[in-house]
């Protein structure tokens, strides 16, 4: 844990300015020294945004299988004070991150969502994420949705399909979900077929990314759809089609619409 | 003409105010956190209060092109129940250390009792901590005497007038106020407190300098319109539109910036895009949701 928190540190030091990083410090010899109060916490959490900015990250750095990108200063600051806290006090961990995020504003929240696979690697407060992926708030849903390891390591399966499909439903990109291919199952493609299936009907735009959580094992009946967007030559659907289809057994009927330098891409095997 | 509205309760308020609110040129609100006309019961509404001060209704302003602040304090009338004033008391920091939380308020006297002067006294400590001004209520009644008490309060605490705004102020009180170093709030009301022609008459008689106006709109009948209207009183009456920008926009706007949390360049008008939602809930009620683009934004 301590190589984590030296690595996020450094992190943070080179995406802040001096004055940032120093009032950052400060803080963090307060957390270290004073005795455990969540007061106390919540006011330096709160404070973040204003003392170190809420600016992009300067680069990114891998940890425990994860890759802390995409975040924003305030983010990183607010995720690392409560890791130092957890380290520092670890008898009170385990109540922490429910009363920070319950407490918390938005800002907060999302940084406490996005770096949910930090702060509970061992998946404690998965019913916590689960319940915060039911949001329609767009960005809190990204926080926890989109590029971010804690869904696959620890939704169950239900939960997991649901946060799919609302990532469609709110017009994200599912390529965003860390692990979808792997924690891809029959349900998962049956509800997205179906969803397809709505779309098309109401004659409302399709989600250019759908097709990576639709099989055609689970769902054969999808071959007629993947046919006819390969066709319409629409350049979003016909990648994310063939980037689907790299993961499965192709029917004929698909292969027969494919180029010869697509099917040697795919290294397509005829079912 | 862009005006900010300084002390107005928009949770007491329709989402037609909003509309009328923008139309009439006003692009960012201060609510004050005040009681709710009937005395809560709980610590626990408090909570709910407060966030929702800097939660839904932060969401409900900018689905109207509205930005909205908030103050956070323990109004001077429920601080005569102390028991759940200490509990009140003891929620306060998290909620002062908040992003959007501009100030300490609305804070006071009411009764102008014992209690009210103790709560009063911590917030004014706890401004002090939090380096944050204070928005303090004057009462409706015995408003002398209340206001020279909250001088002397302030004096005696040690907080530097500067941060301070002295809100409700009428043709008598603003003397005991004019040289303390204090901002000057003022409340235009339908039938009481002030109205546009006497709002008037204080700007020429005391210049436009730390002056500031609002409509102190809440539950009650009032008038969430009243500082556009003063504005259009300022022209009639041969003041320029800086003049007016000054007292309706920049005045409260730069009282507040001694937050650290608001200034001048962060007013601007918000595109307003009604398909967004806060906690599963949206503004409109089947209506066609406005998106505005860049090119739309209408000032």
């Amino acid at each position: 844990m301590s190589n984590n928190l030296n690595e996020l540190a450094l992190l943070l030091q080179k995406s802040c300015s001096s004055q940032q990083w120093q009032q950052f410090t400060t803080y963090q010899q307060q957390l270290k020294e004073s005795h455990y109060a969540l007061s106390n916490l919540q006011i330096i959490l709160a404070s973040l945004r204003r003392k170190v900015g809420s600016q992009s990250l300067s680069t990114s750095i891998d940890i425990d299988d994860g890759t802390v990108k995409h975040w924003k200063t305030d983010e990183l600051a607010r995720v690392y004070c409560i890791l130092t806290t957890q380290y520092y006090h670890s008898h009170c961990a385990d109540a922490l991150l429910g009363q920070l995020y319950t407490q918390g504003d938005e800002y907060e929240r999302e940084a406490i969502l996005k770096g949910l696979w930090l702060l509970d690697p061992k998946g404690q407060k998965s019913t916590l994420a689960i319940d915060a992926a039911r949001t329609n708030i767009v960005t809190l849903f990204s926080a926890i949705g989109q590029l971010n390891p804690y869904p696959a390591r620890h939704f169950n399966q239900e939960a997991f399909n649901q946060l799919t499909l609302k990532t469609l439903f709110l017009g994200l990109d599912i390529n965003c979900i860390l692990g979808l291919k792997k924690r891809l199952n029959s349900s998962m493609s049956r509800m997205c077929f179906d969803y397809l299936r709505e779309r098309i009907a109401a004659n409302r735009a399709i989600p250019t990314s759908i097709w990576q959580a639709i099989n055609l094992k689970h769902t054969p009946v999808a071959e007629d759809f993947f046919i006819q967007f390969l066709q319409n030559k629409n350049p979003q659907h016909h990648a994310n089609i063939l980037s689907s289809l790299k993961n499965q057994t192709i029917p004929a009927t698909i292969l027969s619409v494919l180029t010869k330098s697509e099917k040697k891409h795919l290294q397509a095997i005829p079912r | 003409m862009k005006y900010f509205e300084p002390h107005v309760h928009m949770i007491s308020r329709t989402t037609d105010d909003y509309e009328r609110m923008a139309a009439a040129g006003i692009i960012g609100v201060v609510e004050p956190a005040f009681w709710q006309g009937q005395p809560r019961t709980s610590a626990g509404t408090f909570i709910d209060y407060f966030d929702a001060l800097i939660g839904w209704e932060r969401f409900r302003a900018s689905q109207f092109g509205i930005r909205h602040y908030c103050t956070i304090g323990l109004n001077p009338k429920e601080a005569n129940n102390i028991a759940m004033a200490e509990e009140v008391i003891k929620i306060l920091p998290r909620y002062l250390a908040k992003d959007g939380v501009v100030a300490v308020g609305e804070v006071g006297y009411d009764d102008i009792s014992n209690a009210e002067e103790r709560f009063f006294a911590e917030q004014l400590q706890l401004a002090k901590a939090f380096e944050l001004p204070v928005l303090v209520h004057t009462p409706h009644r015995d408003k002398v005497k209340g206001t020279e008490r909250t001088l002397a309060l302030i004096k005696e605490i040690g907080l530097n007038p500067e941060m301070v705004v002295v809100d409700h102020l009428n043709e008598i009180t603003i003397d005991l106020v004019i040289d303390t170093g204090c901002w000057k709030g003022h409340s235009v009301y339908p039938e009481t407190k002030m109205s546009e022609a006497r709002m008037i008459e204080l700007l020429k008689r005391y210049g436009t300098d730390k002056m500031i106006v609002n409509s102190a709109a809440d539950w009650g009948v009032s008038d969430p319109l009243k500082v556009p209207k003063v504005g259009q009183a300022m022209l009639a009456a041969g003041y320029d539109t800086t003049e007016v920008e000054k007292v309706l926009f920049e005045n409260p706007i730069n009282f507040f910036a001694q937050s650290g949390r608001i200034a001048i360049a962060d007013v601007t008008r918000p595109l307003i895009d009604q398909t967004q939602l806060h906690e599963d809930n949206s503004a409109l009620r089947g209506q066609s949701p406005i998106i505005e683009a860049e090119a739309e934004q209408t000032s």
